[in-house]
């Protein structure tokens, strides 16, 4: 066992042992007094990796806390937080644990109404925004707030000219904290020393697939139980880089960013930009990576249409190597070890292919690749295997945790794997999961109503249509409410449709359709602009717009290929018989998707029915018009004449 | 206004032949304002800020800067003095990257090259460190407008909107005490305009110098200017600020016609 391994078994031991004292800045103050001089932190800063040590990040930690207790900030005490996963964020949420305060965060897209509704209803007193455009969200909010006493900000860049003393930099709080010091130096200590295990320390509120966000309340006991179960599955210590890049208002995020960073020292590396993710994963090839299905979807597209556009050699390469690959990868899945010849067949394969396309897109040096979310397709699955990504599906869900996940060696494609040591579940008669686990949240904020109706005794109703097998897999299907059902009463997933449709290299999102008054199964697509953009321009079709581009005969050609192909893997009734190639993409800012970038299915059904009843009615073509929300929250129409096409050809 | 004029420009006349391009142009620039520069085609726009920057020689008139005549001196004294600009048809190295065209703006503060070309030529020594000191300010540049993720990008390659944006980014590497932009929002869409706009105003509160701004956006114009000087037919034929400009006869007659 390598020593990182070792580590991460004797964390998983203490976290287990120690459950009725441990909290998250306890192990943090523990791991600083280990590693004080080692790298905790590195960020990515005008073309260069700084480096923070656990001191230096300790010191900000500390006098950030004292900082913002000397503002008024009390045990239990709401702070919430609006911006990118920066070191600034994490001190900054690292202090207010200390303080034994709740963080809950806003996903940085959110339009000031949505960031109102989670400041009211948690009753927040200060708001951690990163910069001037988030500043002035809350700006313009000011007059309406009642709770909010301060507005701390640490992006500089334009906020030279902002004087009102509503707000206050970063800086200026850690500067508090060092004047408060003298005289009120225990506090820090004390507050870590004095919190509990079942204190609630973040919050965070649904991304309301389902109708208004809830706040979910979690504990220290809640998140270690999740972090051990993490440690389970991937034993990863301070030895390992890896680049907390999920949106800090997820649920998620402690899991794989700031609560696993605390708990087992693994590295935390920030990028320069959203844009230069690519060029800085590169250069961390961080340890692990965790995508959803959509994601690894759209890396693995991107990998084939370079792999087509690269030269000669290299695509044959590629190219002659990738059945190797397959073939590897389905025995592991089948749990045979491949003889020598497939052996070393694989060795090369990886050499000369797959390491150096791995190291491109910055998975060079992941142990594994992780999703999440809901199930990823087999076929971009047994692609990422047969590059030799150690593919893991791990299952769980804002409300309860983790439940599930791929063991080593135990990896069946389509399913979410087997059931975490700790996870208890019953599948009622419905087919609904009901799940008991330490690593569940303990209720929604304000509203005992809602967490009766989602408990019955201490089981939860996952809402997650799922069955079990004899070895103990687990398989999602969708959410219970999402299965579509078709007139002949056959059930379909439109979820599981929509991950083979994504995975098509031309296809960037779709939106399965059917239900009870329909005979069969029809979509509507998104083109990827960037790789039809560039088919198009290969095959010198001119286009001007996304709207003229996505409705040119040619590309519905294009996208007729991938539907048949992946027709062929669908049952027989859940077959697209019918679609059109929608002339916008998907967007959150008109509530077409979540924050977190999934399909609000209902509502899209509502607003575009003219177009569903147009495809079942046997229209080939249709006007269609639909409202657009521009950044600057202007809104315009769009206007295109769609066609409907047939799978099997008019 | 008291504010001292860092710009000063005084009877300003320039003709090719019998064309006059600008005729008797008198107009300031103080503290730290963003000027507008509005006018139709070929009305002057251009010809004005190539007789700051001493492209044209103006036959009349005296143009000073920080006190300083600079009517008769050649672009890159006037340069040096802390002029710089941008291009209404961008002229990069489109052959470098990005953060090659920036550090090429540098070259007016390198001093190894007057160190003597060795100094330059090794590897080692002042030549490195002073490479580290300039690539330092052009990282500041990169940050500044956003461009991390086209650093080492070809600027060719580059789509259009970008390359204006490397274009400004040139202007600032030069540590300007004046700055003129020549249309930079020309043939961008809505939202790379509003990204321009933004960082206009950005330079102006961070970097507290005066900006020129020559733009046909009148829209862009209004919002992000304080004051607006008019051209027409090389005349200019008014001053003040937006609202004032608006209402302004003679402006609505050179751009709506003689009826309005």
């Amino acid at each position: 066992m390598k020593a990182g391994e070792v580590k991460a078994k004797e964390l998983r031991t203490r976290l287990f042992k120690e459950e009725d004292i441990l909290t998250l800045p306890k192990l943090y103050r523990d791991n600083w007094r280990k590693w004080g001089k080692q790298v905790a932190m590195r960020q990515k800063d005008y073309g260069i990796w700084n480096e923070y040590t656990w001191n230096s990040c300790y010191e900000k930690t500390r006098y950030f806390c004292l900082g913002i207790i000397s503002m008024g900030l009390e045990p239990g005490g709401i702070v919430c937080f609006i911006g990118d996963n920066e070191p600034e964020m994490y001190w900054a949420m690292f202090g207010i644990w200390a303080a034994r305060g709740i963080v809950v965060g806003c996903w940085t897209t959110s339009l000031p109404h949505e960031i109102k509704f989670i400041l009211d209803h948690s009753e927040a007193k200060f708001m951690i925004a990163r910069d001037q455009e988030q500043v002035d969200k809350m700006l313009s909010l000011k007059e309406e707030l009642r709770h909010v006493k301060k507005v701390i900000w640490w992006e500089p860049k334009g906020m030279r000219d902002y004087t009102d003393p509503w707000l206050m930099s970063f800086d200026e709080v850690v500067e508090l904290g060092r004047e408060y010091e003298p005289g009120h130096s225990a506090l820090f200590d004390d507050g870590i020393d004095q919190a509990k295990p079942d204190e609630v320390f973040m919050m965070a509120y649904t991304s309301g697939t389902t109708g208004l966000p809830k706040g979910l309340e979690r504990t220290h006991k809640s998140i270690l139980a999740a972090l051990r179960q993490v440690i389970s599955l991937f034993p990863v210590s301070n030895e390992d880089n890896t680049i907390p890049y999920l949106p800090p208002a997820w649920f998620a995020e402690p899991i794989v960013g700031s609560g696993i960073h605390m708990t087992t020292g693994m590295a935390l590396n920030f990028i320069e930009s959203p844009d230069t993710i690519a060029i800085d994963m590169r250069e961390i090839a961080p340890s692990w990576m965790l995508f959803i299905p959509r994601e690894w979807e759209s890396i693995g597209s991107t990998i084939q249409v370079r792999v087509n556009d690269a030269g000669f050699l290299k695509r044959t390469t590629f190219n002659l190597f990738q059945p190797v690959g397959f073939r590897i990868a389905d025995l592991a899945t089948e749990q045979k070890t491949p003889n020598l010849f497939w052996r070393t067949l694989n060795a090369m394969a990886r050499g000369v292919a797959f390491r150096p396309v791995l190291d491109k897109v910055g998975l060079w040096g992941a142990r594994w690749g992780v999703t999440a979310g809901y199930t990823m397709g087999e076929r971009t699955f047994r692609f990422w295997k047969a590059i030799g990504i150690d593919m893991r599906q791990v299952f769980g869900a804002s409300e309860q945790g983790l439940i599930s996940g791929h063991m080593q060696g135990d990896i069946r494609t389509n399913s979410v794997g087997t059931l975490l040591e700790e996870a208890a579940v019953r599948i009622d008669d419905s087919g609904e999961l009901l799940i008991n686990s330490p690593a569940m949240f303990t209720k929604y904020h304000k509203n005992p109503k809602l967490t009766k109706e989602a408990f019955e005794g201490c089981w939860f109703h996952t809402g997650d249509a799922c069955s079990l097998d004899d070895g103990g897999h687990l398989y999602f299907m969708d959410r219970a409410s999402e299965l579509g059902e078709l007139r002949s009463g056959l059930k379909f997933s439109p979820q599981y449709i929509e991950a083979q449709l994504r995975f098509g290299a031309y296809i960037s999102d779709a939106m399965a359709v059917g239900d009870k008054e329909k005979d069969y199964v029809s979509a509507i697509i998104n083109i990827d602009f960037d790789s039809v953009g560039k088919w198009a321009e290969r095959n010198h079709i001119p286009y001007t717009t996304l709207v003229d581009l996505s409705q040119k005969e040619e590309v519905s050609e294009l996208v007729v290929k991938d539907v048949i192909r992946i027709n062929r893997i669908l049952p027989e009734h859940a077959r697209i018989k019918k679609f059109a190639v929608f002339h916008k993409a998907f967007d959150p800012d008109e509530a077409e998707l979540t924050r977190s970038m999934k399909l609000r299915r209902g509502f899209m059904g509502q607003k575009y029915t003219d177009l569903v009843e147009s495809i079942y009615a046997g229209k080939w073509e249709l006007l269609v018009e639909a409202p657009v929300t521009y950044r600057d929250g202007r809104k315009g129409m769009t206007s295109a004449a769609l066609k409907i096409r047939s799978v099997e050809g008019k | 206004m008291s504010e001292r004029a860092k710009l000063k420009i005084e009877g300003l006349s320039l003709s090719f032949g019998d064309l006059h391009a600008l005729v008797d142009i008198n107009m300031e620039v103080r503290g730290r304002e963003v000027l507008a520069v509005i006018g139709p085609n070929g009305s002057g726009k251009t010809c004005l800020l190539n007789c700051i920057t001493g492209f044209y020689r103006p036959q009349k008139g005296r143009i000073s800067f920080d006190g300083q005549q600079v009517t008769k001196l050649p672009p890159h004294k006037i340069t040096k003095l802390g002029i710089a600009r941008t291009f209404q048809g961008i002229e990069l190295f489109t052959g470098l990257s990005t953060v090659d065209n920036l550090l090429a703006a540098r070259h007016l503060f390198f001093n190894s090259v007057a160190m003597g070309a060795p100094a330059g030529a090794i590897y080692f020594g002042p030549g490195h460190n002073e490479e580290i000191r300039h690539r330092k300010v052009v990282e500041d540049i990169i940050n500044f407008l956003e461009i991390e993720s086209e650093r080492h990008k070809v600027v060719g390659m580059l789509p259009y909107g970008m390359r204006k944006r490397v274009d400004l980014g040139r202007a600032l590497a030069l540590e300007p005490k004046l700055l003129l932009l020549d249309e930079p929002m020309a043939g961008m869409n809505l939202e790379e305009k509003e990204d321009m706009a933004r960082f206009i105003l950005d330079v102006s509160e961070e970097r507290r110098i005066p900006i020129v701004l020559v733009e046909h956006d009148m829209g862009v114009v209004m919002d992000i200017a304080q004051r607006i000087v008019v051209f027409d037919f090389g005349h200019q034929i008014a001053e003040g600020t937006p609202v004032e400009i608006k209402r302004n006869p003679a402006v609505v007659k050179a751009y709506l016609g003689a009826e309005a």
